[in-house]
């Protein structure tokens, strides 16, 4: 886009074949250079160069553009062309047939209508329109007859279609599922299921099955039985507590109120576990660094 | 049954020794409160009491049972150690060879060649290599050399019940020897409750009164955890001082380091087992429902 941006920007001049006149300078408005970006061109032309219908030739953008072009209505392009070069001076003409003051016409204007085919130091002032009466007139009356609020209009329609276009592919992209993490663990490295690594050991003999089922019968009841004791346990202690409740209830209100209020600062309750042995009083553990190797994916 | 009920509670509840004016109201309020659901039943007679019965106050006392947890693992029973044997054995049997052990048995295999074939050993590698099986030797001497702090402590041995370092896998309570009347008892620390601080401020008060103010235990909670009621002996009772209300409350002993408690009164560390040997058996009872077996 921004390179057919140039494009229009390289036609327009164009009707003006090899137009080394008007100065081979290129100002920031038309960046002639091929094939740079339009992000330069754009501050100063913000709605220029696109919007120029009849310049949607096939040629391919690129130094190669010649000056033979037909243009039916050079000069409307060039008013399009200084008006859109010059926004920040003046305000858009509303009819094409105005004429442009002197003073209005931007210098940088004039720059663009070089070829930018010619990399040729340009000396010699060269007639660029045959409506340019003298070559001293350079600067002058150059008829701006296009309809620049016509042209912004499809620029900015342009924009933004391609803002619209960008965000949709990227709603695209977002909307995809996100890719699963893998979990380190359930991954079992290839080497680890060589069969050299498959362990020999003798076959478990009847006696001993026969063992190992009856200790984990055994142990079911032992847990069981734990399990009952931790439960009738736990059902005492919020008996107790609901009597003392009670009871708190019957004396004072105030202080019942004040019992059953909720404890902000209990949880969450950190403690360390017990060991299996108690510290060692003045141990001095053995220095070192811990590097953490763990893979932090990002979804 | 209902409405002797009611009478009850209204009784109780207009009783607030000391205060009984300024709530009066207010306990005229809670009377009609607490016996709403049963004013059709026993309308009358609920607000007579109320105003005209005698108040029976029970006096209000916060006791702290502060409660040191557990250093070490308790041993495994029977059942359990033949289990975590069991789990270990179908652990290995289902397992792969890790590196080490591969590595282990490569080696012996090179030595059982070098055995057998009998060739020169300078042969086979001019550095000296080390084995697997040295490493692991390595190892068990490290291991062996190591001496972890002992699980039954000198403090165990002696029976000292004054210090912390005792019954290292167990909850260890504070008890302390009170005067109650003329008696000498030993209570969990208990403290009489003053107008305007909650129960539980009580319990911390009295936990501060017999360790000290820097002492760092965690109450669980506002609610008392069980209670206590008794009546004083007829000799002191009176009208407005029939008996008391203990409210025991919990908390955890977070730190281990109490040289800075100055303890003016005898004070013991027992277990829940040992309690038996000091309080008497109503209390006991009493105190045992909210204390877990550890």
């Amino acid at each position: 886009m921004a390179q057919r941006e140039q494009l229009s920007l390289h036609w327009e001049p164009a009707a003006v074949p090899a137009e080394p006149g008007l100065g081979c300078a290129r100002g920031p408005s038309a960046h002639a250079v091929p094939g740079e970006t339009g992000a330069g061109a754009v501050p100063s032309n913000p709605s220029s160069g696109t919007g120029c219908p009849h310049s949607a030739l096939g040629n391919p953008p690129g130094s190669t553009h010649r000056a033979a072009l037909p243009l039916p209505c050079p000069g409307q392009r060039l008013c399009g062309l200084v008006a859109a070069a010059a926004p920040a001076r003046r305000s858009r003409p509303s009819s094409c047939a105005e004429s442009v003051t002197p003073e209005s016409v931007s210098p940088y204007v004039l720059y663009s209508f070089s070829s930018c085919s010619s990399w040729l130091p340009q000396r010699v002032p060269l007639r660029g329109n045959h409506w340019q009466s003298s070559l001293l007139e350079l600067r002058t009356s150059l008829p701006v007859r296009a309809q620049p609020k016509k042209k912004k209009k499809v620029d900015v329609k342009k924009e933004q279609a391609q803002k619209e276009r960008m965000k949709k592919k990227i709603k695209k992209l977002e909307k995809a599922a996100p890719e699963l993490i893998p979990i380190e663990d359930f991954i079992t490295p290839l080497k680890y299921s060589e069969s050299n690594r498959v362990r020999s050991l003798p076959a478990l003999s009847p006696e001993e099955s026969e063992r190992r089922v009856l200790l984990l019968k055994k142990w079911c009841v032992f847990k069981q039985k734990q399990d009952e004791a931790e439960k009738k346990a736990i059902k005492a202690l919020v008996e107790s507590q609901q009597e003392a409740l009670q009871e708190l209830r019957l004396e004072s209100e105030e202080l019942y109120q004040a019992a059953i209020r909720r404890d902000e600062g209990l949880l969450p309750f950190e403690r360390d576990g017990p060991s299996y042995t108690p510290p060692l009083p003045g141990y001095d553990p053995p220095e070192g660094k811990c590097v953490d190797i763990t893979k932090v994916y990002t979804q | 049954m209902a409405a002797l009920m009611a009478v009850a509670r209204s009784r109780a509840g207009s009783g607030r020794r000391g205060a009984r004016r300024e709530r009066g109201g207010k306990m005229a309020g809670h009377c009609g409160a607490m016996a709403a659901p049963l004013r059709q039943r026993a309308a009358g007679r609920v607000r007579w009491v109320c105003s005209a019965a005698a108040p029976r106050p029970w006096r209000l006392f916060g006791a702290m049972c502060l409660l040191r947890l557990p250093r070490i693992t308790q041993p495994l029973e029977k059942e359990e150690e033949e289990m975590a044997a069991l789990m270990q054995q179908i652990e290995l049997e289902k397992s792969h060879y890790s590196d080490h052990e591969i590595r282990k048995l490569e080696e012996e295999e090179q030595l059982k060649r070098r055995k057998e074939s009998s060739y020169d050993e300078d042969e086979a590698s001019g550095k000296t290599v080390i084995m697997a099986q040295d490493l692991e030797e390595k190892w068990e001497q490290k291991f062996l050399r190591f001496k972890a702090a002992p699980r039954i402590t000198d403090a165990d041995k002696s029976n000292d019940r004054r210090s912390l370092n005792r019954k290292l896998d167990s909850n260890l309570m504070l008890l302390v020897k009170q005067k109650i009347g003329n008696q000498e008892l030993w209570l969990l620390p208990q403290a009489e409750w003053k107008p305007g601080e909650t129960l539980r401020n009580t319990a911390e008060r009295a936990m501060a009164t017999f360790l000290g103010d820097h002492i760092q235990a965690k109450t669980l909670g506002n609610a008392p955890h069980g209670i206590y009621k008794y009546k004083f002996p007829k000799a002191i009772r009176t009208e407005d001082n029939v008996g008391a209300k203990v409210f025991f409350f919990k908390a955890f002993l977070q730190s281990s380091d109490l040289s800075q408690a100055k303890l003016k009164a005898d004070y013991l560390w027992v277990t829940k087992k040992e309690l038996g040997d000091y309080l008497n058996s109503e209390y006991l009872k009493k105190v045992n429902r909210f204390l877990l077996d550890l």
